[in-house]
């Protein structure tokens, strides 16, 4: 466990970092070709060159941002949460082996894209820029796909057949939002970088065709959440609105943040073309990576405590192993604990480490020895019996009340440095 | 128990092709910096000019290098988890520290690649400008050489500390992986920090894998030079392929000598096992791979027409690869064979959407082919 941050909280940042990565190239080169085009057939230099000087840019958020970050997300998984990454790996694997092939395609068509600027002729270079937007528009597909599939598996517990979960109900409005986050992003990016190009032909073409994507897709964005939020399964429902968790306030959040982004685009960047100053857009940016991150975080607490819903939780105990932990034990059937029965003086650290630590630290970031602060043991196992049912964001405790009273009185403990010290 | 998306027979193909297919980018984002560097060291003395216009174009191509290795590094890594998914996820925990510093690490090395090739002359308003200050923006986009120049030198020697600190990481996790006694049950909580060091493998690996890098990187600049030299560019192409072929042949040398160090470290019962096991033979052919690949080489190096035996050397290092990689996965095998939880259960098998991944792929193969054909002829890499 990484001390006093805990694991949950890396997971979430280069999660968040390789999701904008990801809006932003499949929006940004959606929008490259389609001007692209444009000055093709217009003839216009001043936008290929514009064109060509931005791609760079968009290079090296595919490159050095999104596949770093894509190698980041899987590594910090795999020591944060090695429970999960061994399942998700297997179950998932043809998944991942067809998004890795539209990732590969995607990179390698921006890197010759951006080489062949002026090198290779206008229509093949056309169609390779389309190669790596239909690529980056696949991968976010596919995406889509898993995130639908561990937010609603459907049928797939009963029959094991990926498809029957893959496509559920609340794979279009989930893609809808993820479209919508894309044509967003990458709109927003772009009109930072052309608010102030020149000469003013150039800009006004730039703002007003980065303004209509961002405006699409702020537009996309909220209709795909509330539609998402009508279909997801109660339970789902449940625990992102449901409790007194702030589920409902920062979904509210995201969707205002949405109208708000629409409403400045609408009576400013779009009928001001040629006066649309750099820090407006720049705050717009901001206020678009803020609705992604909202976005993001409601559908991770929408699926809370679950990776795959009904299958496995956050912690990597599936029910079937947690009914079992109940009826015998936990420590006993845990491989790799230290402690193998309740009384053993380590036993409460070890829960805490199988149960808890995959979101919780002991005193850092959620540190629950802050949390049950004054409590005495009684109350603490008390709560900790009804976890599930505290804010609908947690797994239940899987192991029999010995095993439950050990962590109790383990969190009721002084931390190590402290202890003997009255 | 999870189910599992082949037959292990399968799983286990694939984990050897992507194996090599990963090994030839990895090696080439680790050794053509430090060509790059000896290259543009020699050249700037004026007598060899060849060599830093050599320097040059392997620094515009280590861009594509990195991101070549990293992508297709994640194939063999997945393949690792569903495989052997406990030993390569508890001694990941083990040293996680290590491993989540790769993160940095990779954006040191991918970022001053493309540094370094993106350095350009003139200093033309950019479209970077509003993301980043304006002294890193200009100082990325404001200059290209010649050669790469003490600037990009020192970008090259961060590159090349970066990439080599991962393949440390990787090379450490590896050696830990084969040892079950250290991440096993028995191995206590994990600090974090739990490196082999006294692993009497760690440093003949460390060595055997850094030499490979530089063999096969000198082995693509031969190609280069033998390429160059048949397009009629005579100077540069031979200087070209003496250095390659002058790095190709004294890296392999040692890398033969390091393997012998290798196989003489492995644990006593796993040695013997191996070379009962089918894996003399493989070990055999390996070696005869190699001094086939070396000895077509220096002909190549003193032949008029050298294109055809560094064809030749070429073939012959495909085999040498796949036979290492066949090496390396029968010692993996062996060494966890009594760890039972790493037993695949055919009876789970759950094939979803094999077919459409081959589907996927041939297409994805095609189009990468067209974008090959309409873009190759001549074109500035950057």
């Amino acid at each position: 466990m990484i001390p006093w941050l805990g694991n949950e909280f890396p997971r979430d940042i280069v999660g968040y970092l390789f999701a904008l990565a990801c809006y932003f190239t499949a929006g940004a080169s959606l929008l490259v070709v389609v001007l692209e085009h444009r000055a093709q057939r217009e003839g216009n230099q001043f936008l290929l060159t514009f064109l060509q000087d931005w791609s760079r840019f968009f290079l090296l958020m595919a490159t050095v941002l999104g596949l770093v970050l894509a190698a980041g997300a899987w590594l910090v998984a795999a020591v944060t949460e090695p429970a999960v990454v061994f399942p998700l790996a297997r179950i998932l694997f043809w998944v991942w082996g067809i998004l890795w092939v539209f990732a590969g395609l995607g990179l390698s068509a921006v890197l010759l894209h951006y080489s062949g600027w002026g090198a290779v002729a206008p229509g093949h270079h056309l169609v390779v820029g389309w190669v790596a937007a239909g690529s980056a528009w696949a991968c976010l597909f596919v995406v889509n796909g898993i995130l639908a599939f561990l937010l609603d598996p459907g049928s797939w517990l009963k029959t094991g057949r990926l498809l029957d979960g893959f496509f559920n109900a609340t794979f279009n409005p989930s893609l809808l939002v993820q479209v919508g986050l894309a044509l967003g992003i990458g709109g927003l990016f772009t009109l930072v970088a052309g608010a102030e190009s020149d000469p003013p032909r150039l800009r006004s073409i730039l703002v007003r065709t980065s303004a209509w994507f961002a405006l699409a897709g702020f537009t996309l964005m909220p209709v795909g959440e509330a539609w998402q939020a009508a279909v997801m399964p109660p339970a789902a429902r449940e625990a992102l609105f449901g409790g007194a968790g702030p589920g409902a306030g920062v979904f509210a959040a995201g969707i205002a943040l949405a109208v708000l982004i629409v409403a400045i685009l609408a009576t400013g960047p779009l009928v001001r073309t040629a006066v649309t100053p750099r820090p407006l857009a720049l705050l717009l940016l901001v206020l678009g990576l803020a609705a992604a991150g909202v976005s993001g975080w409601t559908r991770t607490a929408a699926r809370a405590p679950w990776v795959i819903a009904g299958y496995l939780q956050v912690n990597g105990i599936g029910p079937r192993e947690a009914r079992a932990a109940c009826e015998n034990g936990f420590l006993r059937r845990t491989r790799y604990a230290r402690a193998r029965v309740s009384s053993d003086p380590s036993a409460g650290e070890e829960l805490f480490r199988f149960q808890c630590a995959s979101c919780h630290t002991t005193t850092g970031v959620r540190g629950l020895r802050q949390i049950v602060r004054g409590w005495d043991v009684e109350t603490i196992d008390h709560q900790i019996g009804r976890l599930e049912k505290l804010r609908g964001l947690m797994p239940p405790f899987a192991g029999t009340e010995a095993e439950r009273r050990a962590l109790a009185r383990w969190l009721a403990s002084p931390p190590p440095g402290k202890r003997g010290k009255g | 128990m999870f189910p599992v998306p082949a037959a292990p027979g399968v799983l286990r193909a694939l984990e050897l092709a992507t194996a090599v297919v990963a090994t030839v980018p990895a090696s080439l984002a680790l050794g053509w910096p430090v060509l790059t560097l000896v290259a543009e060291a020699v050249g700037r003395g004026g007598a060899e000019i060849s060599l830093r216009r050599l320097a040059a174009w392997l620094a515009r191509r280590m861009p594509g290098a990195v991101v070549l290795a990293v992508g297709l590094a994640f194939p063999p890594f997945l393949l690792g988890i569903v495989l052997y998914g406990e030993a390569v996820l508890s001694a990941a925990v083990q040293m996680a520290w290590l491993w989540l510093a790769v993160i940095p690490l990779l954006f040191l090395g991918t970022g001053s690649a493309f540094w370094v090739a993106l350095r350009r002359r003139g200093a033309e308003p950019s479209t970077l400008r509003p993301f980043l200050p304006d002294v890193i923006e200009s100082y990325i986009l404001a200059f290209r050489r010649r050669g790469i120049e003490r600037a990009g030198a020192a970008l090259t020697v961060l590159c090349v500390g970066s990439l080599f600190a991962v393949g440390f990481v990787r090379v450490s996790h590896d050696v830990l992986v084969a040892r079950p006694d250290l991440w096993g049950p028995g191995a206590g909580v994990p600090d974090g920090l739990g490196l082999p060091l006294r692993d009497p493998q760690l440093l003949p690996q460390l060595l055997y894998s850094l030499l490979g890098a530089l063999a096969l990187s000198g082995f693509a600049v031969a190609w280069h030079g033998a390429d160059r030299e048949a397009a009629g560019e005579s100077a540069y192409g031979r200087s070209a392929l003496r250095f390659g072929v002058l790095w190709f042949a004294i890296s392999t040398g040692l890398e033969l000598l390091s393997a012998v160090w290798l196989v003489l470290s492995l644990p006593a019962p796993v040695g013997p096992a191996i070379l009962a096991g089918g894996g003399g033979s493989l070990l055999w052919t390996a070696l005869g791979a190699a001094v086939a690949a070396v000895l077509l080489t220096i002909v190549a190096a003193a032949a008029e027409e050298p294109r055809q035996y560094i064809l030749g050397a070429a073939v012959a290092l495909v085999v040498l690869l796949v036979a290492e990689a066949a090496v390396r996965q029968r010692i993996r095998d062996t060494v966890l064979a009594g760890v039972p939880e790493l037993a695949l259960h055919a009876g789970l098998l759950q094939p979803g959407f094999m077919t459409l991944f081959i589907a996927v792929a041939a297409l994805g193969g095609g189009i990468a082919g067209y974008m090959l054909w309409a873009t190759s002829g001549p074109r500035r890499a950057f």
